[in-house]
């Protein structure tokens, strides 16, 4: 078992060993590889001028996708491939169609963010034959460009796309996923560096080992929020164990009852099975973080993390999801209802760990939506979310879910309003007999993101407008 | 190619690629945070963690022994102060006796790699004498003692200024209606997606050289020679392209300073790239202000009388904002015609990160109440606002009641230009509700009729070089900050020498190598640069074309230039290449280098405070904007934006396209979005006064998903001042965007929003409240100065 990572750069396999483990991808470039053209513009994954792509195996096929280097420890390049703007071309050499676009289309002013979109829409390139308009800005989200109000940039993609001529790095695919099986780890990557040390298992009993072993460990999934821990509020984590090695966690699968979520499966992997059965959690997945960030952060982070204004626990609390938590060999399934119990506190137990969320396939005569109310459409916090899962009868509420987040110290339902709304018909004026009693349920905070009375008024507004659409 | 009036076509007018694109697809520009040199050095700042208080001791011991820590600074290294303004020279690059606001750089270390300096900046204490903190312009104005500086106009007011231009009651009393409407305009900053970052190092030969990511070298040069005691020929600044300025690096900062004079202590290359947080303190952006604004109007509409009193919050220094606060008044004037009129302003210092220029500098503000009001006066009166815009738009060859002189204008083409692309007469007030439109129109200038020190030497010069290879070269000391001033450089001189942009290498942004060019604001650059650009060339051209006349045996006059070829017009078969030429040039009288420079026109605006609005040229825009409003969320969506923009001429259209795109974006996300705001920390951490988010996380810019559709209109009407008619493009187009979207607003759910941002609680907030609107409703107390009374031109002389 060969020690320290090992990743492929520019077709050369890498080794790096005894390395701080929370170095993050963009600092090794600029600062140890002299790397330059990822930027960094704001160091929490917002700007996307950082964004690099990975290329990996994933059931025996490459796939390409942009993430934030500025948040990515390295150990998470371990058995991947890394791509950044030098890889594309050297001086001299005919450049990509998707640099060859943006010349061509004045997609570029100052240029800073210019290698991260560049990066963003390589990936769609590579990935993707003929993607819409709505899902190339959707891709571009999480770039920020401040010089050019994006037409350009959006103009540029669609033109490298009608160009054609298909996937660029097709020609070296069966070579890079040959290195890539040759680099391809079984056991547990340890890092240990700088007084701090990670673990990656490949397995979820040596996972569940791990963390019995070391309890006092941070769980790492996609990073997407332990980086900024260690990027921003320059915390000092010791011990990380990383689940995001983990096949058998990185599934996302439909049964015939449940749409199933391993802990590993990022944002992006979720969204192939929650489009079909939950087309309105899949629009406000879309809208969770970046195209960046949904490559790398994962649902199940999010619900153990816990925050209040995580945007997907509303949902999965309206839907009546539940958890299969584990700890050793012991497992146990709960309802999310009883995970939250404070503020970012959960029920989860030492060495447990969330191994999969558990979210029951819509029975017939539900209506389900849920919305976010944010300053900007893409890569915002809430001020609110609501997600309301109704089932009628006859006209009438036989099961009313309705859920919140923003509005307390954690997700949570509205329990009394439910109660109030049962056996009601499914009405404006029963919605409308409800609201004191919603009002009643939550003493939400005014901060920055709104006011006590703001968050109030669109949580009433939210459920009247889920019974105007949800007839 | 007409032979004598310079133009051969080549470039002007023509959608050429960028000649700096391929380095940015390709990440290989440096920008200044990629420069990197051996040995080098890096430099953090202890920042301060209290807003307002003395510094009663610096203890930089425990930093000193911390290894790999190689120098410790503090504020007595740095006695004498620097400013951008030779009236607010008002900064230390390290606070001496007190700390103005959280963030405010108490002390620096330099070490051998960013941790260990960041790990010693953490070990540096400062020991406060807390003073009471001044957190808005209200406090300022009740509250004169602490002072937070010992200059300006008492108390803790900066500068207050007052200019009648006619007697303006004595015309509101005659009005026919006078409406009388409180704004407030928040505060926002640049955003720009480059952190600024420096290197300095000392040449062997002893050059102290700051590589920076400035907006002005040449205002950098000045300080950093007076702060550090150099002689100015000691000292160069290199401005690498930039990623984004937008105002946000026009003044001399702090930090520069410090890593020259680290550098000069260690004799080794010093770099700090700040950090994203860093940024929002080190801020400069746009004013908050509180405004009032009186209009009185006859019958037929037109504006009898029009008062305007502005309240900024201008932060702990001066910055630019003496000039701010003229700006907030000086454009006021330049786009409807108004018979008299007054203007008040009043900075005030708050223990806050300084505010100075944003694109726009101190216009956004006032255009949006006057844009407006003057939608409210239309709904009051019962006329259509986009008609009574093109009524009362100034005209051509006229001066305002400021005495401000416009030459060309196309106000009045970009106004009917977005009322027909948009539909408005057909489709107004028939979106159904929850939609609408709202229009606004908008002046601005190209470039600063004055330098920012008094002087009477050029604001722009240019030096070519024709070598014997036929490559030219164009030197100037203007700075690319993202917005292609290089490329209009290069531009500019291949088209009155008959080449390609991408023939001509520029070399910019260096105080050593190049002739002076007063930098990246005020929109000044391609009018000035372009003009200095055009001289240098022409009297190139002179040389060649003497040479290939000689050679080709014709009059001079008869020599045409274009495709990288000198012929005769009259049998175009006859001709040299350019390389020939430049040979013959060089054989003829000697190596081919010439220089063009150029200076304004001297203002007709001779009073005090006329300094601030004059220019050589104005640029105009009107926009019409539509908005859909959720009313059950507040949350406005902006489903389309028509702008049109009086160019003069583009001289290359996509670029110009480009400038007006960027502009409606910002311009949307300060309506929409963005906010520099403050908060005060819980009692049990100190309650400072601190920056309520200063993160992307938290400071939220538009993304590609909020960008509307943006049909974008070029008016030209070709400006005699600019180079081959061109005028800026780089501000203006974001003037009328904020108060459109506010319009628009109105338009689909009948409430009026009157202060920026217009956010979903603040669009609720208003639908609830019976007045129908959300907005201020005081304006205080303010200690006028005794008036400077000028009657308008048509009332007598300045």
């Amino acid at each position: 078992m060969p020690a320290g990572i090992r990743f492929l750069l520019d077709g050369k396999v890498r080794e790096l060993d005894g390395i701080d483990p929370t170095w993050t991808v963009l600092d090794w470039l600029r600062g140890e590889e002299r790397r330059c053209g990822s930027k960094e513009g704001c160091r929490e994954g917002d700007c996307g001028a950082c964004t690099v792509v990975l290329a990996e195996l994933h059931r025996g096929e490459l796939r390409y996708r942009a993430v934030n280097a500025c948040i990515l420890f390295v150990p998470a390049l371990d058995g991947k491939a890394l791509l950044t703007v030098e890889s594309l071309s050297s001086p001299g050499e005919a450049l990509h169609p998707v640099q060859a676009a943006m010349v061509e289309c004045h997609a570029s002013q100052c240029g800073f963010c210019t290698p991260g979109f560049v990066m963003s829409l390589l990936a769609l390139y590579e990935s993707e034959p003929a993607p819409s308009r709505e899902r190339v800005n959707e891709v571009l989200a999480g770039n920020l460009c401040r010089c050019t109000g994006y037409r350009p940039i959006v103009e540029a993609a669609g033109r490298a796309f009608e160009r054609g001529g298909g996937p660029r790095l097709a020609a070296h695919q069966a070579a890079l996923a040959a290195q890539l099986f040759a680099i391809a780890r079984t056991g547990t990557l340890v890092v240990e560096g700088a007084g701090r040390r990670l673990f990656a298992p490949r397995t979820a009993d040596a996972l569940a080992d791990l963390l019995l072993e070391h309890p006092e460990a941070h769980i790492l999934a996609g990073g997407t929020d332990v980086g900024l821990q260690v990027t921003k509020q320059h915390r000092e984590l010791h011990t990380l164990v990383s689940l995001g090695a983990v096949e058998e966690l990185s599934e996302a699968v439909r049964t015939r009852t449940h749409v199933e979520i391993g802990a590993a499966a990022t944002y992006t992997d979720a969204l192939a099975v929650l489009s079909g059965p939950f087309p309105s959690l899949a629009a406000l997945v879309r809208r969770i973080g970046s195209q960046q960030i949904r490559n790398t952060g994962t649902l199940v982070g999010n619900v153990a993390n816990a925050s209040p204004i995580g945007d997907t626990m509303p949902a999965l609390l309206a839907l009546g999801a539940s958890a299969v938590l584990r700890r050793g060999a012991d497992r146990r399934e709960i309802p999310l209802d009883d995970f939250f119990l404070a503020y970012r506190s959960t029920a989860l137990q030492r060495s447990e760990f969330i191994e999969r969320i558990r979210l029951p396939l819509p029975r017939p005569g539900l209506r389900f939506a849920t919305y976010k109310v944010s300053k900007r459409r893409d890569q915002d916090i809430s001020a609110v979310c609501g997600a309301f899962a109704v089932t009628l009868e006859r006209g009438r509420v036989r099961e009313a879910r309705l859920a919140f987040g923003g509005m307390a110290a954690t997700p949570r339902r509205a329990v009394a309003c439910e109660a109030a709304l049962l056996g009601k018909p499914w009405t404006e004026e029963t919605v409308a007999s409800v609201l004191p009693v919603l009002d009643g349920e939550f003493q939400p905070l005014s901060d920055m993101r709104a006011s006590a009375a703001y968050r109030t008024l669109v949580a009433r507004n939210l459920l009247r407008r889920f019974q105007a659409e949800a007839t | 190619m007409t032979p004598g009036d310079g133009r051969t076509g080549s470039a002007v007018g023509r959608p050429l690629r960028r000649i700096d694109a391929r380095g940015k697809v390709t990440g290989e520009t440096l920008f200044a945070d990629d420069l990197s040199l051996p040995g080098m050095l890096h430099l953090k700042l202890v920042r301060a963690s209290l807003p307002h208080a003395r510094i009663l001791g610096v203890e930089t011991a425990a930093a000193r022994g911390m290894e790999g820590v190689r120098a410790i600074l503090t504020g007595a290294d740095f006695l004498v102060p620097f400013g951008i303004l030779p009236v607010s020279q008002d900064e230390h690059a390290l606070c001496v006796g007190k700390v103005r606001f959280v963030g405010d750089p108490v002390a620096a270390v330099v070490a051998d790699d960013e941790l260990s300096a960041e790990e010693a900046a953490a070990l540096v204490e400062v020991r406060y004498e807390p003073l009471a903190t001044i957190a808005s312009p209200e406090e300022a104005l009740s509250t004169p003692e602490p002072r937070i500086h010992d200059y300006g106009d008492g108390g803790n007011v900066h500068k207050a200024v007052a200019l009648d231009f006619g007697d303006v009651p004595a015309a509101l009393a005659g009005a026919d209606r006078v409406f009388e409407d409180l704004f407030f305009y928040q505060g926002n900053t640049h955003l720009a997606m480059e952190q600024h970052a420096t290197l300095a190092y000392v040449d062997p030969d002893g050059l102290l050289t700051i590589a920076s990511s400035t907006q002005t070298p040449h205002y950098l040069h000045r300080a950093a020679a007076r702060v550090l005691g150099l002689p100015p020929a000691r000292i160069r600044v290199l401005a690498p392209p930039q990623g984004g300025g937008f105002g946000g690096k026009t003044d001399p900062f702090n930090h520069e300073i410090v890593a020259a004079r680290a550098a000069l202590l260690t004799g080794r290359p010093v770099k700090i790239a700040l950090t994203r947080e860093e940024v929002f303190l080190c801020h400069r952006g746009r004013h908050p202000v509180l405004m009032r604004m009186r209009t009185g109007i006859d019958r037929s509409g037109r504006i009898l009388g029009h008062s305007v009193e502005t309240l900024l919050d201008g932060g702990a220094y001066g910055s630019y904002g003496v000039a701010s606060t003229f700006y907030t008044g000086a454009l006021e004037t330049v786009t409807y015609r108004m018979d008299r009129y007054r203007f008040r302003g009043c900075r005030t210092f708050t223990n806050k990160p300084p505010c100075g220029p944003k694109r726009g500098h101190g216009t956004p503000q006032p255009r949006f109440g006057l844009e407006v009001q003057i939608d409210k006066i239309c709904e009051q009166i019962g006329r259509d606002p986009a008609e009574w815009r093109i009524e009362n738009a100034t005209q051509p060859d006229t001066l305002t009641a400021n005495w401000l002189e416009i030459r060309t204008t196309g106000l009045v083409r970009c106004l009917e230009a977005v009322v027909a692309a948009s539909g408005w007469r057909e489709r107004r007030g028939k979106l159904g509700r929850g939609r609408g439109l709202g229009i606004a129109s908008s002046a601005y200038m190209c470039g600063a009729g004055l330098p920012i020190y008094f002087n009477d030497m050029p604001h722009s010069g240019v030096q070519l070089l024709l070598d014997r290879g036929g490559g030219v070269t164009a030197f100037c000391g203007s700075t690319e900050v993202g917005q292609g001033s290089d490329n209009v450089l290069a531009l500019l001189v291949a088209e009155v020498l008959g080449l390609l942009p991408s023939d001509v290498k520029v070399v910019t942004g260096d105080t050593s190598l190049a002739p002076v060019d007063l930098g990246s604001y005020s929109s000044r650059v391609t009018l000035m640069m372009g003009n200095a650009a055009v001289d240098a060339a022409s009297r190139a051209r002179e040389r060649l074309a003497a040479a290939a006349a000689t050679r080709l045996e014709i009059p001079a006059e008869r020599v045409g230039f274009g495709g990288g070829k000198l012929f005769d017009v009259s049998d175009p078969s006859r001709s040299i290449v350019f390389a020939q030429a430049v040979q013959l040039a060089e054989a003829a009288g000697g190596t081919v280098g010439t220089t063009g420079s150029y200076r304004p026109p001297t203002p007709k605006a001779r009073f005090k405070g006329g300094g601030v609005g004059p220019s050589p040229a104005y640029s105009y825009s009107a926009a019409v904007v539509e908005v859909a409003v959720d009313e059950a969320t507040g949350v406005v969506r902006v489903v389309k934006v028509w702008i049109a923009h009086d160019i003069g001429r583009a001289l290359n259209p996509v670029a110009v396209r480009g400038q007006v795109e960027g502009s409606v974006y910002m311009g949307l996300g300060e309506v929409l979005m963005e906010e520099q705001a403050f908060c005060r920390l819980p009692p049990r951490l100190s309650s400072a006064l601190v920056h309520r988010g200063p993160s992307m996380l938290d400071y939220k810019s538009p993304t590609s998903l909020d960008m509307p559709a943006v049909e974008t209109i070029l008016v030209e009407n070709p400006e005699p001042n600019g180079p081959f008619g061109a005028k800026e493009v780089g501000q203006g187009p974001l003037l009328p965007i904020p108060p459109a979207v506010a319009n628009a607003v109105h338009d689909a759910v009948g409430v009026r929003v009157d202060e920026s941002p217009v956010t979903p609680e603040k669009v609720l907030a208003a639908l609830r409240d019976p007045s129908r609107r959300f907005g201020p409703t005081t304006f205080p107390e303010v200690p006028w100065p005794e008036p400077v009374r000028v009657a308008p031109p048509w009332e007598g002389k300045p």
